[in-house]
């Protein structure tokens, strides 16, 4: 389950202070499905930053199965990012001088545990991307992009997938494919998903919509 | 995914930036260590050869040119001394042993040195192919009592190893008169020389020699006393170039050294100080070029901070990538540490490689005009440099990646493509 409450996040621009999320009282439960919508520029990914420890707010508690985030070391917090959060952006940010296999193997290089090669090639199985393993970025289709941005988020074995616009890049209809991959994926793994989306469609097939304007 | 990985994969992504930046590095190296190695050699192979006497004994005049001359067979002989010395040398008390030659002769650049038979086992030489001569101090000093000797009707020759590549056992050649190496030279056709046996090499000058037995030498024309040659003096043809001497432990040495530099017609150098005297001299030179090769290396040490700085701004997503992945700051820093030393240590390999590669491909000139062996084969010092480039480079890397480690990830992942 996570947890925020009394969250409060501002940016300084140029000496001035910028409210951005002020949250009382959140509670997302284990393997909830949830979209995150609102404006550009509301907070979407302000929030999922904050779920994923990379920005720190600057008061409040933010609890990913009992552990406040808050309260780790910097380097703690790494490891626990590493080790309970997969995350996925609009870009999909692959790294350009690795193969689709090497980029989803990045994905858990971080982590405590031991490299699981089985689990790396069921992903790309399921996913479809076996005879695309050895190719890098540049050589796959943005469809196959995605699907290699979702097996890096999940190779891990996260508790929670933090995703930022994942289809955003992509045609409608291999937006709806993605999107079915990562949510039968988070179902039979019992994932946490916080999806933030432009798309009221795509946010609707999810278990909860959030709406970041509630939060200012 | 190990962190090594990444960093070979990061480094092979620049594939240009890699290689000539490593390459600069490598040149670097490779001076470095070709100088010191060239150095090591040459030292260790003069002193191998200084080590044979304690004293050489020859005309007045520098003393390192003496040694040069009579142990390393370099330069010019500065006349000789007579043959006296060498008859009161051997009823001293406080000598071991004595070894007369005389030099001024040559075959092809090689020297011709007339010499008593005790300098092979003295010096360690021994004959590999073919027999020795026998000829003793002794023999010479009862020939020279008894009356004059005309040599052998064929002057047997025992020839260095690196000689052999120009005169094979049994070949018969006439040395010259003289230390050119080719061409004008007047040779001796009224006795011919016979190689009869050949040393094992040394890695020592003695292996660009060719001996003969001391009274076969005066035996060539031109040695044989004319009207104008004064007996007893320094243009003595029937004098010694040099006498090599042992003396009995304890004072001794000491005494003869004295005595022998206090008369007008002789001085005895010691060998091994007037090898570190030329390696003193020498090591000038040796220090300036190890220290452009240091600079050289510093200079592509920079080149490795410069090279791998100016990625660093195009590199802040990648960084804040593997944050977001979870890396920590700590593993991003070593990253570009590791990056930074890698390109060192591939570059301080290739300089060794090219080191060993030049030296081997030089070591044969080195050989044939020193006499001195040296090893391409890379030792202690050439895998503590490499450790120190290394050490260097990822020293270097910091400032690049103090850079990464400051990334903010937020901030970056922002950004689209
Ligand atoms: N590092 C930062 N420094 C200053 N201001 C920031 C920073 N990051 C975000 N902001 C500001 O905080 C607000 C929320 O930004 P955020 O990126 O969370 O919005 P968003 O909802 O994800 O927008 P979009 O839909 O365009 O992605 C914006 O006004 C943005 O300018
Ligand atoms: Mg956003």
């Amino acid at each position: 389950m996570i947890r925020l409450s009394q969250v409060r996040k501002t940016f300084q621009r140029e000496g001035v202070a910028l409210p951005v999320l002020s949250i009382d009282e959140l509670q997302i439960l284990a393997g909830e499905r949830v979209a995150l919508v609102g404006a550009s520029g509301s907070g979407k990914t302000t929030l999922l930053n904050l779920v994923s420890g990379l920005v720190l707010p600057e008061s409040g508690s933010i609890e990913i199965d009992g552990t406040d985030i808050c309260q780790l070391s910097e380097h703690a917090r790494d490891r626990f990012r590493a080790d309970n959060c997969g995350c996925m952006f609009q870009s999909f940010h692959l790294l350009d001088g690795f193969s689709a296999l090497e980029n989803i193997e990045l994905g858990a290089s971080f982590t405590g545990r031991k490299p699981d090669r089985e689990h790396v090639l069921e992903l790309l199985e399921s996913l479809g991307l076996s005879d695309r393993a050895e190719h890098y970025p540049s050589q796959l289709s943005v469809g196959q992009q995605a699907r290699v941005a979702l097996a890096r988020a999940l190779v891990n074995r996260p508790k929670v997938v933090l995703a930022d616009e994942p289809t955003g890049a992509l045609d409608p209809q291999t937006s709806d494919s993605i999107f079915d991959l990562l949510l039968t994926t988070a179902e039979n793994e019992s994932i946490t998903v916080i999806c933030a989306t432009h798309n009221e469609s795509l946010a609707s097939r999810l278990d909860r919509t959030l709406r970041v304007e509630d939060w200012k | 995914m190990r962190l090594s990985r990444i960093v070979t994969r990061n480094l092979r992504r620049r594939p240009l930036a890699t290689v000539l930046t490593s390459f600069s590095v490598a040149l670097g190296v490779a001076l470095f260590s070709t100088v010191g190695a060239v150095r090591r050699a040459s030292e260790e192979g003069f002193q191998r050869s200084a080590a044979i006497c304690d004293l050489v004994v020859g005309p007045k005049g520098s003393s390192l040119e003496l040694v040069l001359n009579s142990l390393y067979h370099m330069g010019q002989s500065q006349g000789n001394i007579p043959f006296s010395v060498l008859q009161s040398l051997n009823e001293r008390p406080g000598v071991e042993w004595t070894i007369p030659s005389a030099v001024g002769d040559s075959y092809r650049g090689y020297r011709v040195v007339g010499v008593t038979d005790e300098l092979f086992s003295r010096a360690g030489l021994s004959v590999q192919n073919g027999e020795s001569f026998s000829f003793s101090t002794e023999d010479l000093i009862r020939e020279r009592t008894e009356g004059h000797h005309d040599g052998h009707e064929v002057t047997p020759a025992v020839i260095g190893s690196l000689v052999a590549k120009d005169l094979s056992l049994g070949a018969e050649f006439f040395p010259s008169h003289n230390l050119r190496e080719e061409g004008g030279a007047e040779e001796h056709h009224d006795s011919p020389t016979k190689v009869i046996g050949e040393l094992a090499a040394t890695g020592t000058p003695m292996d660009r020699a060719i001996f003969i037995p001391l009274s076969d030498f005066y035996a060539i024309d031109g040695h044989k006393p004319t009207k104008e040659s004064s007996a007893g003096g320094t243009r003595d043809p029937l004098g010694l170039s040099s006498i090599f001497l042992r003396t009995k432990p304890g004072f001794h040495h000491i005494r003869i050294w004295r005595d022998l530099n206090d008369r007008l017609d002789t001085q005895a150098a010691r060998p091994a100080d007037q090898v570190r005297k030329l390696f003193e001299i020498i090591g000038g030179v040796d220090r300036a070029l190890r220290l452009v090769a240091a600079l050289v290396m510093a200079v592509a040490l920079i080149g490795v901070l410069v090279a791998i700085y100016n990625t660093m701004g195009a590199r802040k997503k990648e960084f804040a990538i593997l944050r977001a992945l979870g890396a920590g700051r700590q593993t991003v820093l070593a990253m570009v540490v590791a990056e930074s030393a890698g390109l060192a240590a591939f570059g301080g390999l290739m300089g060794l490689f090219f080191a060993g590669a030049g030296t081997w491909a030089a070591s044969g000139y080195l050989q044939t005009q020193t006499g001195v062996l040296v090893s391409a084969i890379p030792g202690l010092s050439e895998l503590q440099l490499l450790l120190g480039v290394i050490i260097v480079g990822g020293l270097a890397g910091l400032v690049p990646a103090l850079s990464a480690y400051r990334t903010e990830a937020a901030k970056h992942l922002a950004s689209t493509n």
